[in-house]
């Protein structure tokens, strides 16, 4: 209800009550406010983003400062736990709420970054091979097969022993071992779309087949597109905490949830909260950003029945 | 003669977002044993959903709301469902279906099918049951009907496969066969031989029958009574030569108008001997994919198709699907490359004009008005795309000339910043020509424009047309299976089959005086109601 009468007040065109009227703009608009789903991940998704953004600024605390004599505490919530460390701190001593906070960073960076390279990689390829087929077709589906067959937790691990971990590599690396869906799905759906009628009166108008492809296809491969997108957010998310749990991802001692984890196995029996609260930070944000690109899908359908009141 | 069928005051409501919204209401009939009723009206007007009602196949969210049914003397309503689908549906009342092509599972043999629906009606034994279904084969006069029991569903063509559905309706001799649109998804030649063996099994069978159709025509010809709808309410019933002859309700009065109108003659365009498009001898053909040891085969869509088109000049190319029509005009537009002949466009090879020249000559109208506008975009944005790719002009010029093309086709302003889904079918296939007249080309080529419309739409598109060909001076290609449409339209016929031209000439000539043994049968399908009917009854 907050959420609503505030985008109300924001958009006021939005909720005219001649909805024939509308502009695109306004339709999208009305529709988000309705979706429940939508409204609750991106909500989520924004309190992240404003953490990780702001949270290390206005916290005066530090992910790296060690001190050997409070190894080990407890959380605030667990006997002996105090508010100085919320979260307690790990084996070497550092605060653990504020090596979370950081870490939540590094996790955004890499999911967004890594979706995005496999999508650009991904939907251009499948594009192609589905508006061109024939012999393009064949050497794009040859390609996908490879990248199927090859194991790529493997491929990543190999590649990144080689050129040397840091951010950026790991991004590219897994965005190159997670384009399969996007290909897959913008292969289809352009096959699909290219016998449309409205594809054979672009061209009849004189429209370029790039002109084409930017214009009618991908605008209309782009609702199926963005789920697979908020898909690999979180596959990407969870690859980069494989990789640092294996020691090939971030190195210590940045702060990553995978390397958290992966850190925290050795007092799994004793100190589970060192797990636990990493494993429950990914869980929030993969969740909310698989909610939000749900309800993406809808709205930006046009042939969504989502409630437009 | 005894009643077989009464629904009294049946309403159906759908739940969407805690409203009830009501698609059918006051619908009442009476259906005496062995009679037949047709169920006119467009699509959304409720004649199928009244039906579904019947035999409980509504969609979830639809439910009936109030009314009775009484069938054989026995109220359906106080039948549970299991009694109701072992008792009565499927067996003494049967449905087929308007797709004839997703009607058949797929995965099953035809005998299967037919077994099943009879061995769960009837105790009987399989050889029994694989007696019955042969007889019903022959009944419904499936050719080589005895091989076909072992055959899957995409072995048999549209028209085998809805004699197939007939004969699974009627296996078990229903006392009622309801039939919804049953041939509008086949051919013409083949839809007269369905409606010909529905209406002989109805009398060798005894049976009533209620037939629902957009098609006046056809309803005239197969039914006793018949009921108007529009809007989930019955505007009209009664005997149906006298609702033909003296309609009450102005709907009905509309609907023949419509149908009428095509008799008349309408404005001719001033035609110049000077040809705008020269075919000659084009072909187009389509590789098969390669078995192993075998040559691949080739099936030819078009074969050596000759034909002149003169400057001003309205010209229909008909045929049944598959005859090669969309295939030349999508040559013709430049669209797909032809294996062989030339086409000519004002004296130039049509490979050797600039494409933003051709779009200016040259357009294309579609069919299926849900496919034709990219749903991405706006209205004002589909139609001014033309003139964005091959004019350079202001936006304002642009918007200008967007609006005065859109009130040109019949639509206001206000549709400028609306999205095709906001848009019903006829205004989208409106939007469509404005879209194809906007850099005011001297062709349109027009396939099947009008067939997935509603009749009182396809007139008003066609009188659009019309208007528009005659105002801009433009040539059409028409290409229909709509014998009645392109009478009205077209001043030559071009009549395909098979990918070659088996005919051509002036249009009364060819549909008066047919010479092909092909041209015939297609020309004696109509089931065109004429004025002079009416008037002798």
């Amino acid at each position: 209800m907050i959420f609503k009468t505030f985008i109300k007040r924001l958009f006021p065109r939005s909720f005219d009550n001649e909805i024939y009227n509308l502009r695109p703009k306004d339709l999208i608009i009305r529709k988000s406010s309705n979706h429940g789903g939508f409204k609750f991940g991106l909500s989520l998704l924004i309190i992240i983003f404003l953490f990780a953004i702001f949270g290390p600024i206005i916290l005066d605390v530090s992910p790296y400062e060690q001190d050997l004599t409070k190894r080990l505490l407890p959380p605030v919530w667990k006997e002996g736990g105090s508010w100085e460390y919320i979260f307690g701190t790990d084996g070497n001593g550092r605060d653990y709420f504020a090596r979370i906070l950081y870490g939540t960073r590094i996790s955004l960076t890499i999911g967004f970054g890594a979706a995005c390279v496999g999508m650009i990689i991904g939907v251009s390829l499948g594009v192609c091979a589905g508006y061109f087929g024939g012999w393009v077709d064949q050497v794009v589906s040859y390609l996908l097969t490879c990248q199927l067959a090859l194991p790529g937790l493997l491929l990543a691990m190999t590649i990144v022993f080689l050129i040397g971990p840091s951010i950026t590599v790991v991004i590219f690396v897994i965005g190159a071992t997670h384009w399969a869906f996007f290909l897959v799905v913008s292969r289809s759906a352009t096959q699909k779309i290219k016998s449309l009628d409205y594809v054979t009166a672009a061209s009849a108008i004189g429209a370029s087949k790039f002109q084409i492809i930017i214009r009618d296809i991908i605008p209309n491969t782009f609702s199926q597109i963005i789920v697979i997108f908020t898909l690999e957010v979180g596959i990407a998310i969870l690859n980069e905490a494989s990789l640092s749990f294996l020691g090939v991802g971030i190195q210590p001692p940045t702060p990553s949830w995978g390397l958290l984890i992966a850190e925290g196995k050795e007092a799994i029996f004793f100190q589970p909260w060192l797990i636990i609260l990493p494993g429950i930070a990914l869980f929030t944000l993969v969740v909310s950003i698989n909610m939000m690109g749900d309800g993406l899908r809808d709205i930006t359908d046009p042939n969504s029945k989502v409630s437009e009141e | 003669m005894s009643d077989l069928l009464n629904i009294q005051n049946l309403e159906i409501s759908f739940q969407s977002n805690n409203k009830n919204l009501k698609t059918v209401e006051n619908f009442s009939i009476h259906l005496n044993e062995k009679e037949s009723l047709g169920i006119v009206g467009e699509s959304g007007s409720g004649k199928t959903l009244s039906m579904l009602a019947l035999t409980r196949l509504l969609p979830k969210q639809a439910s009936v709301s109030s009314g009775s049914i009484i069938f054989q003397n026995k109220n359906l309503n106080e039948l549970d469902n299991k009694n109701f689908y072992k008792e009565i549906s499927g067996k003494k009342i049967s449905m087929i279906f308007q797709e004839p092509m997703t009607a058949l599972n797929p995965v099953h043999t035809i005998g299967k099918q037919l077994l099943e629906t009879y061995l769960y009606h009837n105790n009987v034994s399989v050889e029994k049951g694989i007696e019955r279904a042969l007889e019903i084969l022959d009944a419904v006069k499936l050719p080589k009907y005895k091989q076909r029991m072992d055959q899957y569903p995409h072995q048999l063509s549209g028209g085998q496969r809805q004699r197939v559905m007939i004969a699974l309706a009627l296996i078990n001799n229903p006392s009622l066969l309801i039939a919804d649109e049953p041939t509008t998804a086949l051919d013409v030649t083949v839809q007269k031989e369905i409606i010909q063996l529905i209406s002989d099994l109805r009398e060798t069978i005894g049976m009533a029958l209620i037939f629902i159709s957009h098609d006046l025509g056809v309803v005239s010809q197969i039914s006793d009574n018949v009921v108007v709808m529009k809007n989930g309410e019955i505007v009209e019933k009664g005997k149906t030569l006298k609702v033909l002859e003296k309609p009450n309700h102005p709907y009905t009065q509309g609907l023949l108008d419509c149908l009428f109108k095509l008799e008349d003659e309408q404005k001719k365009n001033q035609i110049k001997d000077t040809p705008i498009i020269k075919v000659k001898e084009i072909s187009k053909s389509y590789k098969l994919p390669a078995k192993i040891f075998k040559k691949p085969e080739i099936i030819y869509a078009v074969k050596k198709v000759t034909f002149d088109v003169k400057c001003g000049e309205t010209i229909a190319i008909v045929g049944e699907s598959g005859s090669g029509k969309s295939t030349v005009a999508k040559i013709i537009n430049g669209l797909i490359n032809k294996d062989d002949g030339e086409v000519e466009i004002k004296g130039q090879n049509i490979e050797d004009i600039e494409i933003s020249d051709r779009a200016k000559i040259i357009q294309p109208v579609f069919q299926d008005p849900y496919s034709t506008l990219n749903p991405i975009h706006t209205i004002g944005y589909i139609v001014s795309r033309p003139l964005t790719i091959n004019e350079n002009k202001s936006e304002s010029e642009v918007k200008e000339e967007v609006i005065k093309t859109l009130r040109l086709v019949g639509l206001s302003e206000d549709y400028y910043n609306r999205f095709p889904n906001q848009l019903s079918g006829g205004q989208r296939q409106r939007v469509a020509i404005a879209r194809a007249i906007i850099l005011k080309p001297q062709i349109l080529i027009c396939d099947e424009p009008t067939s997935a419309l509603d009749v009182t739409i396809q007139s008003q598109i066609l009188d659009l047309l019309n208007d528009l060909k005659t105002k801009l001076n433009i040539t059409i290609i028409l290409i229909s299976h709509d014998i009645s449409v392109v009478k009205y339209f077209s001043d030559r016929i071009i009549v395909m089959y098979n990918g070659e031209i088996i005919e051509m000439g002036n249009t009364n000539n060819v549909i008066n005086v047919p010479k092909d043994k092909y041209t015939k049968r297609l020309m004696s399908s109509v089931f065109s109601l004429k004025k002079n009917d009416i008037k002798f009854t």
